[in-house]
């Protein structure tokens, strides 16, 4: 028991790296304020884009959180290249950088993608276009602007 | 028993939604700032699950069939039923930091999961009525701590917050075709007062599991809050919360008391 306190006020103290099982318990506890533009993702998949309002949400989640993993791979491998091997290092442990490193290998990746959405979807996909748009806020209303970045150039 | 049934009323929402990991059939990973998963990493034991269906199969067999052989063993010798929960703890800590990193859910939501099986291990009742109020400290932590963070870090003063949190969640639901719930949502988002009030009431919500450090009197209102906490989490976050239900038990057998050997 004391050690699970101990283990727990530390890692809050610390507010930076965590050890499971503990971690900030933070919910939405940054300041966050509406921005001028939001980057939004679009899939159209067959020539129609799909719809959050069209899937639950746990469906719209599994449509989603790949796109936004392989959209992070380059940052974890910075994180991974400037912070982790190097407090692992501090505590002992040689790092294999083949066990962290990710690599963006978008045809790959579509090819799964277009699966795995297949199945969501229960629709043969012939084809698929994805990409991050900009949207602008106006008087609390998301716009489209014209700039947009396909997948491809998100994850480097 | 209590946690078995939890655990795979947990299980079938997983099957139905499709999140075991045989159907998230996991192709890519993410890191996290997490130590313990970093030394996992190390292992390659995620990369070794990327596209390997039977990986797949062993671990969903590991993690949801060892729950009810502890169940089955528990009625005929506890003490067998407690090395079954040894093995359950190292089987649900690789799982669900493997889990995790892929597309699927946060493990911040799988706590109890972690932290269960030090509660099944147990073989004496003083054991279980001790780690059964430590889960409950953790618990009420979990929450109260989410209500300090909030006053901590200045997010309650911030009068845009809500505004702020639901335009960054709910972006492509808000540039899409309109359901209630957009509707919903944008109204929100229009109506800032609101949202902040709102805000302002989850984070009051988080700090009163304060008061179960003090006393169990209130517990039955805690686990009110807690329920329409997760509630409010689908209907304004769009964030299914349901993996964190287990903790419910430590608030509902809270009032059990030790007496000469025996809980009543």
């Amino acid at each position: 028991m004391i050690f699970f306190i101990a283990g727990q006020l530390f890692i809050n103290y610390k507010h930076g790296v965590v050890f499971t099982p503990f971690f900030h318990y933070g919910m939405y506890s940054e300041v966050m304020k509406a921005n001028d533009d939001y980057a939004v993702w679009e899939i159209e998949a067959n020539n129609k884009k799909l719809q959050a309002a069209d899937f639950s949400i746990q469906e719209w989640d599994k449509i989603i959180l790949p796109l936004q993993y392989y959209a992070m791979i380059g940052i974890c491998n910075g994180v991974y290249l400037s912070d982790t091997k190097r407090l692992l290092k501090n505590i002992g442990i040689t790092s294999d950088d083949k066990k962290f490193l990710n690599t963006c290998n978008l045809g790959s990746f579509e090819k799964w993608y277009i699966k795995y959405l297949q199945e969501i979807t229960g629709t043969e996909i012939k084809n698929i276009s994805i990409h991050s748009r900009t949207y602008q806020l106006n008087n609390y209303r998301l716009e489209p602007t014209g700039r947009d970045t396909l997948l491809a150039q998100l994850c480097k | 028993m209590g946690y078995c049934l939890m655990f795979y009323l947990l299980m079938l929402y997983k099957i139905w939604n499709g999140f075991l990991l045989v159907q998230l059939k996991p192709f890519i990973y993410n890191s996290r700032f997490d130590v313990f998963t970093w030394v996992l990493m190390n292992t390659g034991i995620h990369q070794w699950l990327l596209n390997n269906e039977m990986g797949w199969i062993l671990f969903d067999v590991a993690f949801y069939v060892l729950p009810l052989i502890y169940w089955f063993l528990h009625q005929k010798s506890i003490r067998l039923a407690s090395w079954v929960a040894i093995i359950l703890l190292p089987v649900n800590w690789i799982y669900i930091s493997c889990y995790t990193l892929y597309p699927a859910n946060s493990i911040e939501s799988f706590i109890p999961w972690l932290l269960f099986p030090f509660l099944l291990m147990t073989t004496s009742l003083q054991s279980f009525y001790y780690v059964l109020n430590g889960l409950r400290y953790f618990f009420l932590f979990f929450f109260a701590s989410a209500g300090i963070w909030k006053i901590v870090q200045g997010a309650v003063l911030n009068s845009e917050q809500m505004t702020g949190v639901l335009l960054f969640q709910h972006k492509e639901l808000l540039t899409g075709s309109v359901n209630w719930s957009a509707q919903f949502i944008d109204w929100l988002i229009h109506h800032p007062l609101v949202g902040y009030c709102l805000y302002l009431f989850a984070t009051f919500m988080e700090l009163i599991f304060i008061v179960g450090y003090f006393t169990k009197k209130y517990d039955r209102y805690l686990i009110g809050a807690f329920l329409l906490f997760l509630i409010a989490d689908v209907v304004v976050m769009r964030i299914p919360y349901w993996e964190v239900t287990p903790f419910l038990l430590t608030l509902m057998y809270s009032k059990l008391k030790l007496n000469d050997g025996s809980i009543k």
